[in-house]
């Protein structure tokens, strides 16, 4: 009876934060497009959502927090829950980085408009989802196939924001490129939170801790 | 880090029934190791090995070696009386004598030789407080024990044990009949006499165990399966039948 009652509360917690990670992927992809399409009203859209969006956040820490004091899990129930309570708060996160990039694009209109967009940002954003969804993903699944592929994907985000980076050369000043470097600047800063989320979600699947910090380093030191 | 009690091969027998098989374990010095395990698991049984408490069953044959300080405790030469003064026992359900709480906890002392009044009273007081109960039954001492509730009597059993000064306190699920408040006050005392005394409690109360110990053995069909830090056991346990048994998969 215990075990049906926790395993059904974790499910349940389990698809708000599936709901919830593709919401913050759809924002992801709308702050992008707002930006290279210079859509202001989208860009404002996003910025107004926030908060809104970002309650689910609260709503899953409460409900996880619930489930933690009353249920009392151990083992992979108590990993479980941390590491859904660390994904929720990544997420949160995120969207945050999802209305800096449109409060960017908003911005980088004020001066100027129709400016050169690298296709970094947009491959970017790409893999930023991927990485997402496989991070979520694996949660829901406890698969580390998946969660491979998402640490693996932070090596891409982080070469396609070098890449980006030195074409601008010493055009890094300029409002239309200083501009893009932020809104790369975010989708990289995306990638980190997804890897925090990923270091808590592998423990949560195989109850070792495994830090990514070997990936940081080796992207650091290339 | 010194171990108070190593347990080494031992294997313990009812009759046909072999019911502790292969057991190695070492329980360290003042510290609580809690014993966790279904029921029928043999826990009970282990620790009552501990204190030779199965030798008054016929069909009881065990081998192996149970080590209190290096010494085998099952040595033909070991003082059966001497080694249950050194390891005491705290049962299911609190068993004080029909006699007064001052009785109760002095008749250990006077069956071990102490006659002397002033000795037995302060000693007496000693453990009462030791067992956190001093404060509440101060006053009527001469009362019979049958009266108190059943967590102060669970304390005045624990005060019984301690009075004798014993090395090794054994618990078997000593807060399965107590509510709520009186299994804090025990809580709160086993995590007091820790400081003095190495103690093994066995439970059925997983949040129990992870309160109370700093290290955790699970047994299963006579065996330990997994034994260690009880942080690491509740949290990162490395057997899937620990896993399954702690989080109520098991079976």
């Amino acid at each position: 009876m215990y075990v049906t009652i926790l395993e059904n509360q974790l499910e349940k917690i389990k698809d708000d934060l599936l709901d919830y990670s593709n919401e913050t992927s759809e924002r992801i992809t709308k702050s992008v497009e707002g930006f290279i399409n210079e859509d202001v009203y989208r860009s404002k859209g996003i910025i107004e959502e926030t908060n809104k969006i970002n309650k689910k956040s609260e709503e899953i820490e409460y409900g996880c927090l619930k489930i933690l004091g009353l249920q009392q899990p151990v083992a992979k129930d108590l990993r479980l829950g941390a590491a859904i309570l660390r994904t929720s708060t990544e997420l949160e996160r995120i969207n945050l980085l999802a209305a800096y990039v449109a409060r960017y694009s908003i911005d980088s209109l004020k001066k100027n408009s129709n400016f050169f967009k690298p296709i970094h940002i947009t491959l970017m954003s790409h893999t930023v989802q991927n990485m997402l969804k496989d991070g979520v993903g694996s949660l829901i699944s406890e698969d580390i196939q998946l969660l491979k592929r998402s640490t693996k994907n932070f090596v891409s985000l982080q070469d396609f924001y070098n890449q980006m980076f030195m074409e601008y050369g010493e055009d890094k000043t300029s409002n239309s490129s200083m501009h893009s470097i932020l809104v790369a600047r975010s989708l990289l800063s995306m990638g980190h939170h997804i890897m925090g989320m990923d270091d808590r979600i592998a423990y949560s699947i195989i109850g070792k801790r495994i830090m990514h910090h070997k990936v940081f380093y080796n992207v650091l030191m290339r | 880090m010194p171990y108070r009690i190593k347990v080494q091969d031992l294997n313990v027998y009812f009759g046909e029934s072999h019911i502790l098989k292969d057991i190695n374990i070492n329980i360290n010095n003042n510290m609580v190791t809690a014993l966790i395990g279904p029921s029928g698991c043999g826990k009970s049984t282990f620790i009552r090995t501990l204190n030779r408490m199965n030798d008054s069953i016929s069909t009881f044959k065990k081998d192996g070696s149970v080590l209190l300080d290096g010494e085998d405790i099952y040595e033909s030469n070991v003082d059966v009386v001497d080694l249950r003064k050194k390891v005491g026992m705290v049962f299911q359900k609190p068993n004080p004598f029909p006699k007064s709480i001052f009785d109760n906890v002095a008749y250990g002392l006077k069956i071990h030789g102490e006659s002397d009044k002033d000795v037995l009273a302060n000693k007496v007081e000693e453990s009462l407080r030791a067992a956190a109960l001093w404060d509440e039954v101060k006053d009527k001492l001469e009362m019979s024990a049958l009266g108190l509730s059943g967590g102060q009597q669970q304390r005045l059993c624990i005060a019984r044990t301690i009075a004798v000064e014993p090395e090794v306190i054994l618990m078997d699920e000593p807060c399965s009949a107590l509510d709520p408040i009186s299994t804090t006050k025990i809580e709160d005392l086993i995590h007091k006499l820790k400081d003095d005394y190495t103690i093994i409690i066995v439970t059925h109360n997983m949040q129990q165990a992870t309160r109370v110990s700093k290290y955790t053995a699970f047994f299963l069909n006579g065996e330990i399966v997994e034994s260690g830090l009880t942080d690491k056991l509740f949290i990162e346990p490395e057997d899937k039948r620990t896993e399954d048994y702690i989080t109520g998969r098991f079976g």
